[in-house]
């Protein structure tokens, strides 16, 4: 039987992407052009989630790696975006060695070692992303552009909010953001908005932004178990909330593929318990004014509807405790 | 592999491929390889002239999965502000200088069954590396105009390769054969049409081919002197309405720059047009659009400006900030 | 090629009756026995372009309706009027020849059908009229979503539990 012990959090909160600058919040493409272009990043709970990742893919592949036949070619580019950067930026942890079209891709963590012939799928057992996506805790989405859209040609995602690769497959970047109930200022609809930001993603100057959500005691909420996740929802208690309800961060970084002219999202999602935003006022007092006022479409649209308002409390009765802390001290 | 920033490159072979063509061949200084890069793309190109830097556009025309160096083909334009210029008369093998990442804004279509180029002169380039990058289940066909053959670059080249699907058109022979535009009532449905050209050869081909009842999303173009991003850069009186302020827009910064010098919380992401963020309401003026992200009836029906790129038509313009 | 668009009830294509659209040079009509009616009239009242029609029955080759499409001219706007799984079967083969959504309208004799495509077993079926929840063959509970795949050809199946059932959750 499929398990999900959610036994990960952040514990790096200065790598944390904590998502809150401002005490309201409003739905928006908050771009910024990617700094560190390098997306390869090693945690400290880097082993935790490779394996975490690797059983999710093992026991439900079809639900969270899917791709197109005619992709492989576009899967190589990635994977070999992917090898020079861990090898350029933890030359320690990655090794690879070319020798024309023989690789030989060594990780040092995990004591892995993989030959390969670039290009030549028959020489691998996995898909070439599929492969390479094994080795970093990222989730990998490739956004082919076809004509004026974006298609889903291929994906390795474990940590799913309302997604699944195996349904988003082939789906246009407007189809699966479909029923957004949102518009902008100006009152566009937001896929089209964000759909023309892509095109204007050029090879060589990659981007990102910040995308947050809560989960429920789990590490990610795919359509396929829809039926299993959503009534424990409704076990959320103001009292339990702290420890089973998570801030989940989602760092997007978006490269334009040059061959394949795809957008390649490459997502870096963390966690961090209720509870643990006491480790930092600031953080503490953010996550709840923004908490308390979110509009009910947006709870829906997030899934999170159904505890929202037993995190909200939990955040109250935390506030009122270090409040009083604070006059009893002064 | 790259992933960001620009490339050094060295040109290490030019070849004269008709009296105003050449055609550059160029390695990176630091051996790594090239990015590949898919049909119809782009590179942007700057050389140093004399303290300025040269910025200019040319269509790649070395097959897409050549990783080991880039070619580029330009015609010494008689309009040249510089750039074909500065290629045909001072580059030489040996020099160096920066490109940027292929960059691609004119894809085939992929629900296409079949494509048909229409190129006028150097507006071939692009159709060089589309033509090699088409899917199984579709066809091309070509028409090429040029005055004569001896001028028309890449002639030989096409012939061998492609054969009975190219059609040229030359001017200026003893049959002239006029390309026309009236071609494009033949082509079969499912067809896609893509022109490159000088400004007024792909605005005739796209009015006609509209008039024939081709859906917009069929029909595809790029403007062959696509070496400079930017228009002139007039200089504007912008009146703050709600700020109640009035601002001088000079021709070397943005509206949005403006706005932010002068401490006004103007909105923005990615500053080229592409998002919207930075759109504001117009309240009296007309608005030169630049920007990739308002559609045509989204100009018509919103009486508003993107501050990152674009600017007042005439010398004031008023908005709402 | 996947992306090819699909008839679906909430197909841009579907109209309640034709009208030629701006700069289409000819009407190309598919038919069946059901839309002859209407395409007689329409035929009748249109003396502004050029028309062709074709009548397809159960027993029309393929290749016989997509040859009808791949003649066409660009600027040639096909009008499909048939009943839903003619009209189905003939819009497929005109996609396939290149058509486009901006150059189909489709008129439905009977009533569109609607699928769903289940998250469970990841088959799809059809959805009985006006219904919001159905049972898959699987067993599996399933609500109709608001996305529709062009790829799965069907609008996605939420797996649910029902209430009186809740008891028995699983992990």
């Amino acid at each position: 039987m499929f398990t999900q012990s959610m036994d990960f959090k952040t514990t790096d909160l200065t790598t944390f992407p904590f998502p809150f600058t401002s005490g309201n919040y409003r739905y928006s493409n908050d771009l910024k052009k990617l700094q560190n272009i390098n997306c390869v990043e090693i945690t400290p709970e880097y082993e935790l989630m490779i394996r975490a990742k690797r059983r999710l893919l093992d026991e439900q592949h079809d639900v969270r790696f899917q791709s197109f036949p005619h992709t492989h070619e576009m899967q190589w580019e990635v994977l070999e975006m992917l090898v020079d950067m861990a090898v350029s930026r933890y030359p320690e942890h990655f090794e690879v060695k070319k020798d024309g079209q023989n690789w030989t891709f060594k990780n040092n963590i995990l004591a892995e070692e993989e030959s390969f012939v670039f290009s030549d799928s028959s020489t691998l057992e996995l898909e070439p992303l599929d492969y390479i996506g094994r080795h970093f805790h990222n989730d990998f989405v490739m956004m082919v552009q076809r004509d004026d859209n974006y298609y889903l040609e291929v994906g390795q995602v474990s940590y799913a909010a309302l997604f699944s690769a195996h349904w988003n497959k082939g789906m246009s970047f407007n189809e699966i953001h479909g029923p957004v109930p949102f518009v902008s200022r100006k009152g566009d609809q937001l896929a089209d908005r964000v759909r023309q930001f892509l095109h204007s993603i050029e090879a060589g100057e990659p981007w990102t932004r910040i995308n947050w959500n809560l989960m429920a005691n789990r590490w990610d909420v795919n359509y396929e178990t829809m039926d299993v996740w959503s009534p424990k929802r409704d076990l959320i208690t103001a009292e339990n909330a702290g420890e089973l309800v998570r801030l989940r961060v989602e760092e997007q970084k978006f490269y334009r593929m040059p061959r394949s002219n795809a957008i390649l999202f490459v997502l870096n999602t963390q966690f961090l318990p209720m509870e643990d935003l006491k480790l930092r006022q600031e953080w503490f007092d953010l996550a709840y004014s923004v908490l308390q006022d979110i509009p009910e479409p947006m709870a829906e649209y997030k899934g999170i509807a159904p505890y929202l308002p037993q995190t909200v409390e939990y955040l109250r009765k935390e506030d009122e405790k270090l409040k009083a802390n604070q006059e009893s001290e002064g | 592999m790259r992933v960001a920033g620009n490339i050094e490159v060295k040109v290490i072979q030019i070849i004269q491929e008709t009296e105003f063509v050449k055609r550059f061949r160029f390695t990176p200084t630091d051996k790594l390889l090239l990015p590949a890069f898919a049909g119809g793309a782009h590179i942007k190109t700057f050389l140093q002239k004399e303290g300025e830097v040269l910025e200019r556009a040319y269509s790649l025309v070395s097959p897409p999965r050549e990783r080991n160096f880039y070619e580029i083909a330009i015609r010494q334009d008689d309009y040249s502000t510089g750039g074909s210029l500065y290629w045909h008369t001072e580059v030489e093998v040996g020099t160096v200088l920066e490109i940027s990442f292929p960059r691609n804004h004119f894809a085939l279509s992929y629900q296409a069954k079949h494509h048909v180029f229409y190129a006028a002169g150097i507006g071939i380039t692009p159709f060089l590396t589309m033509a090699q990058d088409l899917e199984e289940w579709q066809t091309f066909e070509l028409h090429y105009t040029a005055r004569t053959a001896e001028q028309c670059a890449f002639y030989e080249q096409l012939k061998e390769e492609y054969g009975d699907r190219c059609h040229f058109h030359f001017s200026r022979s003893d049959k002239p054969q006029k390309m026309s535009p009236a071609s494009m009532l033949d082509h079969r449905i499912g067809t896609h049409v893509y022109f490159c050209g000088p400004v007024n050869m792909v605005k005739d081909y796209r009015d006609a081919a509209a008039s024939y009842g081709y859906p917009a999303k069929a029909i595809h173009f790029e403007l062959f002197s696509s070496g400079q991003d930017n228009g002139p850069q007039n200089p504007f009186i912008v009146d703050l309405i709600d700020s109640e302020t009035t601002l001088h827009v000079g021709e070397n910064e943005t509206l949005l720059d403006a706005l932010l010098k002068a401490g006004i919380e103007a909105p923005y992401a990615c500053k080229i047009g592409g998002c919207g963020s930075c759109e504001l309401e117009v309240s009296e003026g007309e608005v030169l659009h630049r920007d990739i992200f308002l559609t045509e009836d989204d100009r018509q029906s919103r009486n508003s400006i993107l501050a990152c790129c674009s600017r007042a038509k005439n010398e004031r313009i008023a908005i709402k900030i | 090629m996947y992306s090819r668009p699909v008839l679906f009830d909430q197909s841009p294509t579907l109209v309640d009756s034709f009208s030629l659209l701006q700069g289409r040079r000819k009407l190309a009509v598919l038919f069946d026995e059901s839309g002859r009616e209407q395409v007689e009239a329409l035929m009748k009242n249109m003396d502004k372009v050029p028309t062709a029609s074709l009548l397809v029955s159960k027993d029309t080759p393929s290749q016989q309706i997509s040859d009808f499409v791949a003649f066409q001219k660009m600027g040639t706007q096909i009008c499909i009027v048939a009943k839903w799984d003619t009209a189905y079967h003939a819009f497929s083969l005109a996609v396939d020849e290149g058509a486009s959504e901006e150059e189909i309208q489709t008129l439905i004799i009977d009533q569109p059908k609607r699928f769903i495509y289940c998250m469970k077993c990841f088959s799809t079926s059809e959805i009985p009229s006006n219904e919001s929840a159905v049972q898959c063959q699987c067993s599996a509970h399933l609500e109709v979503g608001p996305f529709f795949s062009k790829l799965r050809k069907g609008y996605i199946g939420y797996p649910f539990i029902p209430v009186e059932q809740r008891q028995t959750v699983g992990s």
